[in-house]
């Protein structure tokens, strides 16, 4: 009996800890897209845009330089990238780029908001050396993500709400793309799933 | 007079049995004989011990995962209840992870769209009491059986996407779980046995996330076992 209950003891430390997850490389191969629109607007009521094309706002927690809010084009072949990419889809639905001195219906603005945070935590090991017998050990935890935002902007302010359509995408971070790839394939899915984005 | 006469011959009887044997055996020397249990079976095992591969097929709530699982374990051990080889308790320890995985695509509700893969994963443990009883002797070369556990179940829940996942939701409740299946031994009274089975499990854990009313499974459990005196 004292054998059958070592048993179960040892059976059940050991998989207590048995909870597979899946692997890291698997689950970043596609980014999440979210998009959201203001369910009041009729995108048909317009038909001009305005964007920067060489330069997107980019905000990080980390920077020790907080005033470098920006990322170009000449420092990032993304930069170009994503705005190309953009300005390709909002011609392709029938909108016309102008510029912001032209009274633009629409403003497109894309930015990045990146945060990196740390945190550490103390743990206790009673067997290593320290006054009573034991000692505290930091732990730290770090985590870094980064997401692209797409905001379309009533300018001609026919409607109420903060945005006409807006899409979040992400984790920039984490991705294993070394090029744009992946991050344009999401801008792709972005307009796809949203059909009602048409002059 | 008869009564001298009964008694020479007893004991000239008495002679004669212990010569065919052993001439110059004592008389009245008990003879050694192995000490076996007064009930049917010749077996002299008491207790048992196994471990033995689960695998099952979610029966409930089969949007969040319906693929059957081969992740899974139970060790357990059984004591003869009495002197009969008929009733077995003990306990259980069962271990089972299910998973799904979702391709990429678009979800929609009102004016908000999410484009994802998704992964659900379901951890469950139980840990029950069990009542097996068995057909026949455990001498037998293949014993059949029927068992019933009753305990606790904890589950846990959760859904992976990119980095992002929700924040594992578990629950706690009862867990009871008829089987039946049959022993083989490799001959007759082996020490060493397969142990396979099938049951169906019921747990009353709940999960409002994910929308689970209690967790029923269905599975079959195949393993080693070892008798032990």
């Amino acid at each position: 009996m004292k054998r059958g209950r070592l048993l179960l003891l040892i059976g059940l430390l050991f998989l207590w800890g048995c909870e597979p997850k899946p692997t890291l490389d698997k689950l970043v191969k596609s980014m999440v897209v979210t998009t959201d629109y203001n369910g009041n607007a009729n995108f048909g009521n317009y038909s001009t845009y305005t964007m920067v094309l060489d330069t997107i706002s980019y905000f990080d927690n980390s920077d020790p330089n907080p005033a470098d809010t920006i990322a170009t084009a000449s420092q990032s072949t993304e930069v170009h990238d994503i705005t190309s990419r953009v300005k390709a889809k909002m011609d392709s639905v029938g909108y016309s780029l102008v510029s912001k001195k032209s009274a633009p219906d629409l403003w497109v603005y894309i930015y990045v908001n990146e945060v990196y945070s740390a945190y550490q935590s103390y743990s206790y090991n009673p067997y290593s050396y320290g006054y009573y017998g034991g000692s505290y050990y930091p732990t730290v935890s770090v985590s870094d993500q980064a997401d692209l935002y797409i905001y379309i902007l009533d300018l001609k302010h026919k409607v109420s709400g903060p945005y006409l359509w807006a899409a979040d995408i992400g984790d920039l971070v984490s991705s294993p793309d070394q090029t744009s790839a992946t991050v344009v394939r999401a801008i792709n899915q972005a307009f796809k799933q949203s059909p009602y984005i048409k002059k | 007079m008869v009564f001298s006469i009964a008694f020479v011959g007893s004991v000239k009887a008495q002679y004669y049995y212990d010569r065919s044997k052993n001439p110059d055996k004592i008389p009245n020397q008990p003879k050694q004989t192995r000490s076996r249990s007064s009930s049917s079976s010749s077996s002299n095992y008491s207790k048992f011990i196994f471990a033995a591969w689960d695998g099952n097929k979610p029966m409930s709530n089969s949007s969040f995962i319906d693929q059957s699982s081969s992740l899974g374990a139970r060790f357990g051990f059984r004591k003869r209840l009495n002197d009969e080889d008929k009733f077995w308790v003990g306990g259980d320890l069962s271990w089972s992870v299910y998973n799904q995985y979702f391709p990429y695509q678009t979800y929609t509700t009102g004016t908000q769209s999410v484009s994802t893969d998704l992964y659900d994963y379901a951890y469950n443990y139980g840990l029950t009491v069990n009542i097996d009883y068995f057909f026949l002797p455990m001498e037998k070369l293949v014993v059949p059986y029927a068992g019933f556990g009753i305990g606790i179940a904890y589950d846990k829940f959760n859904q992976y996407y990119n980095i992002y996942g929700d924040t594992p939701s578990d629950s706690w409740g009862l867990l009871v779980r008829p089987e039946v299946g049959v022993l083989i031994g490799y001959k007759q009274n082996s020490r060493w046995r397969l142990k396979a089975a099938v049951h169906y499990d019921y747990s009353s854990n709940t999960n409002s996330t994910y929308g689970y009313k209690g967790f029923t499974n269905a599975g079959l459990q195949i393993g080693i076992l070892k008798m032990i005196r």
